[in-house]
Parts: C-alpha cells; structure tokens; sequence
C-alpha cells in the first residue's frame, strides 16, 4: 500500500528541504553580493519572491484541485485542496510582511496603492481566508467541499482581473513607483534561483505533511461516526 | 421553458415579499439613512467631494443590497421550504435567474430613490454625462447582485452566513468596485474620461462571467 512509502517520503523529503535550505541560507548571506544602493536589507529579496512564488503556486493547487474534485468526487482532491490553501494563505501572509519590511527603508513607505501586485497579493489573502473560513463554518460533509472547490476555482480566475483592473485604475494616476530593475550580478541571479528551487521543495514537504494529516483526520472521523453508528444499533 | 420557469420563481418570491413589504420598505430606508450619515460624516465642501463622490453614491447602495440578500426568501428557511424548491421539476438555473432578478428588482427600487437624494444632499448640478451614470448603475448592481444572490444561496448552511457573504463576496467585487466608482466619477466630472471603453468592458466583462457561470454551477452545487 501507498502507507508504507510515505513515511519514508516524508523522512527523506524533509531531509532533503534542510539540506536545501542550509545552502539557500549560505548563499544568502555569504555568496551574494551585497547591493549597492540598498545595502543589506536588499537580502529580503530572496525569501520575499520564493514566498511569493510559493503561496501563488499553493493557490493554483487549489485551482487544480478544486476542479480534479468536483469531476472525479475522490475526497482525496480536497484533501489536498485545503492542505495548499492553508499553506497558501500562510505563505501570503509573509509575502505581506517582508514586503512591508522591504518597502518601508527602500520605498520609505509600508504601503503603496500604486503597485498592482502588492494589492493583488492583499486581495489574493482576503479570499483564501474567506475560503478556510467556508471549510470550517458550512455545515454539511459533501456540500462545504463543493463549495469550497467551486470558491476556490472562482478565487483563483478572479485574480487575473483583480491584478488588471488595479494596474488600469493606477495608471490614470502618476506612477509614484518605478519597476525594480531585473537586471542583476550572476551571483545574485543564482541565489535567487536557487531560493525558490529551495522553497518549492519546502512547499512540497509541507504539502505532503498537512495532506497526510487532514486525510488521517477525516479517517478518524469516519472511523467513530462508523463507531457510533453500531453503538446506536442496539 | 427556462425563462418562464424564472419568471415563475420570481413571481413567487414577489407576492411572498409583497405581502409584507418591510423588506422593500427598509432596505429603500436603510439607503437614504445611510446615504445622509454619510453626507454628515464627510461633511465635504464642493473641491473634497468630487474625490469621495462615487463612494458616497455608491455605498449606500451596496450594502442596502447586501442586507437584503440574506432577507430576500428568508421564507424559504421555514418549513424546509428551500427542499421543497429543489425537488419541484424546475431546472436550477431557473431559480437561480428568478432569485437574480427580485433582487435586482429590490436593489433597482433602491437606486431610483437613493440616487436623486444624493443628488438633492450634495448641492452639485446636474451629471453631465447621465447616460453613463444609468449605464453604470444598471450594470454595476446587476453584477453586484448576481455575485450576492449566488454566494448568499450557498453560504445558507453556514453558521456564519450573514458574516461570511461579505467576506466572500468583497474581494471577489474588487474589479467590479474599481470599474463602478471609475465610471461613475467619469460620468459626475467628464473632465476625467481616460479609459472609459477599458472600464465598460470590463463591466459588461464581469457581469457575463457572474451571471451565466451562476447557471451552470447552480445545478453541480444545490443537491438536496
């Protein structure tokens, strides 16, 4: 069965993230260079954007799932579904908050309305949070998962046109902020890679983690209704 | 055959609503109350409001709309009559358009009286550009409601309903918000008329995707 690899999965997947994350580390701090203008705080750059990267890669899993769900009816779907939403919301959150530490010495401000992605990003929050608050508050075992599959996929094609409308609404005003410059010494380039290679695995095992959990939840569950179903027999 | 079984829906759900008006009467109320609290907390002069005057025209609207989503067929609740509507030979996304339009019926009665008292509060002349002003708040309530109608049917068996349709339905309305309050400041100061056809598209855009995808998952989700 499938239950004997995924312990040592997880061992190994979980090594390998430390691993992965030990070198991000390192480079961060000893191979890139520091930036000139910026100084050290330039470095948040490489948990931001691999943050950033991650929490929308969660949110297209809910997409993916939410979809797989309603076709084939396995719960396994939403299983994962609610795993990568709450990851996702959790990484969004960071997003938001190194973002603001990042802004606030370069741009000298914690937030601006000018930047379509940082909006987006808020948005983006608001609407997993109203997904997990969906998962925890409709009653019924079948109907909150098709709900919150049918949320999710909605969400999910609502931020193209969140990220659009806030980019037309700001460029009828002057442009406060002016796009980060893409391009960077090789060393930083690597490390910034190597950063989000290092956080999709960090993803992955942690996707892997709060999927095992959520189906040996919902097997526990199963496992006292049936419980109680033969208690009440009698 | 569709369209006559929402039009049954829908005459349904009026007498229902006609029969004690207090639904229609306190959503127009709560509207104007709202609209004149507004006008007192901003207490504006005639150069600050021209930056806060789609919000003022807009808000009240909004949430006399979003009060009354969650009162609109609250007798459905009674005697499991909602089980009742889903197992009678109706297709789904009939009852979704007729719930669409007493809604939008409600919320329509509700412009008609909350716009011109904005109008008689706010000491400006008359809009120059009506056309787009009608254009947009026929649209943007449309867009506003079918949003509403859809979540608020799902989110009845929550714990939460009441709390949880804003908090769905807010972020998902950030394009349409943006849209609305752009094009209606165009058509209350025209000197202001960049990208008036991306923002008309993006209306009409919006109020397909949220009236016809409505339809087909009304069906997937409203099992008995």
């Amino acid at each position: 069965m499938i239950q004997r690899f995924i312990d040592p999965i997880k061992l190994i997947l979980t090594g390998i993230t430390a691993i992965l994350i030990g070198i991000q580390l390192y480079m961060v701090f000893f191979f890139a260079p520091i930036e000139k203008y910026m100084g050290i705080v330039q470095k948040i750059m490489y948990f931001h954007v691999p943050t950033a990267f991650v929490a929308f890669a969660a949110f297209g899993v809910v997409f993916g799932a939410g979809i797989l769900y309603l076709i084939t009816k396995n719960k396994k779907w939403d299983y994962l579904a609610v795993s990568s939403a709450e990851i996702g919301v959790l990484f969004t959150t960071f997003v938001l908050i190194l973002g603001s530490m990042w802004a606030r010495p370069v741009w000298n401000t914690w937030w601006v309305w000018d930047d379509p992605r940082l909006v987006t990003s808020l948005i983006l929050w608001f609407i997993y949070v109203a997904y997990l608050l969906i998962r925890t508050s409709v009653k019924g075992e079948e109907r909150h998962r098709k709900f919150a599959a049918v949320f999710g996929i909605i969400g999910f094609i609502d931020v193209p046109l969140v990220y659009f409308s806030v980019l037309w609404w700001r460029t009828i005003h002057p442009k406060v902020i002016d796009e980060n410059g893409a391009n960077m010494p090789p060393e930083m380039a690597n490390t910034l890679f190597f950063s989000m290679f290092a956080f999709m695995v960090l993803f992955a095992t942690m996707l892997l983690y709060r999927y095992v959990l959520e189906s040996q939840r919902e097997k526990v569950k199963e496992i006292r209704q049936h419980s109680m179903s033969e208690r009440t027999d009698f | 055959m569709f369209f006559k079984q929402s039009l049954l829906i829908l005459k349904r759900d009026l007498k229902i609503e006609f029969r004690n008006k207090s639904l229609l009467l306190s959503m127009i109320i709560f509207a104007v109350l709202f609209q004149v609290f507004l006008q007192i907390v901003f207490d504006a002069n005639i150069e600050a409001i021209k930056k806060i005057a789609a919000g003022v025209l807009w808000i009240p609207i909004l949430l006399s709309a979003l009060l009354g989503f969650s009162k609109y067929g609250i007798a459905e609740r009674e005697n499991d009559a909602l089980t009742g509507l889903l197992i009678a030979p109706v297709d789904r996304g009939a009852i979704f358009l007729g719930k669409l339009l007493g809604n939008l019926l409600f919320v329509f009665i509700v412009v008609i009286i909350s716009v011109p008292v904005f109008f008689l509060f706010l000491k400006q002349p008359f809009p120059e550009s009506i056309g787009l002003l009608l254009f947009t708040l026929f649209l943007g309530s449309w867009g506003f409601v079918a949003l509403g109608v859809f979540f608020t049917t799902l989110a009845q068996s929550s714990s939460i309903t009441d709390l949880l349709v804003p908090i769905m339905i807010f972020p998902l309305a950030v394009p349409l918000f943006l849209a609305i309050s752009q094009l209606t400041e165009m058509a209350l100061y025209p000197s202001i008329v960049m990208g008036q056809d991306l923002w008309v598209l993006l209306l009409v855009g919006y109020n397909i995707l949220f009236t016809i995808a409505p339809l087909f998952l009304f069906d997937i989700l409203l099992e008995v």
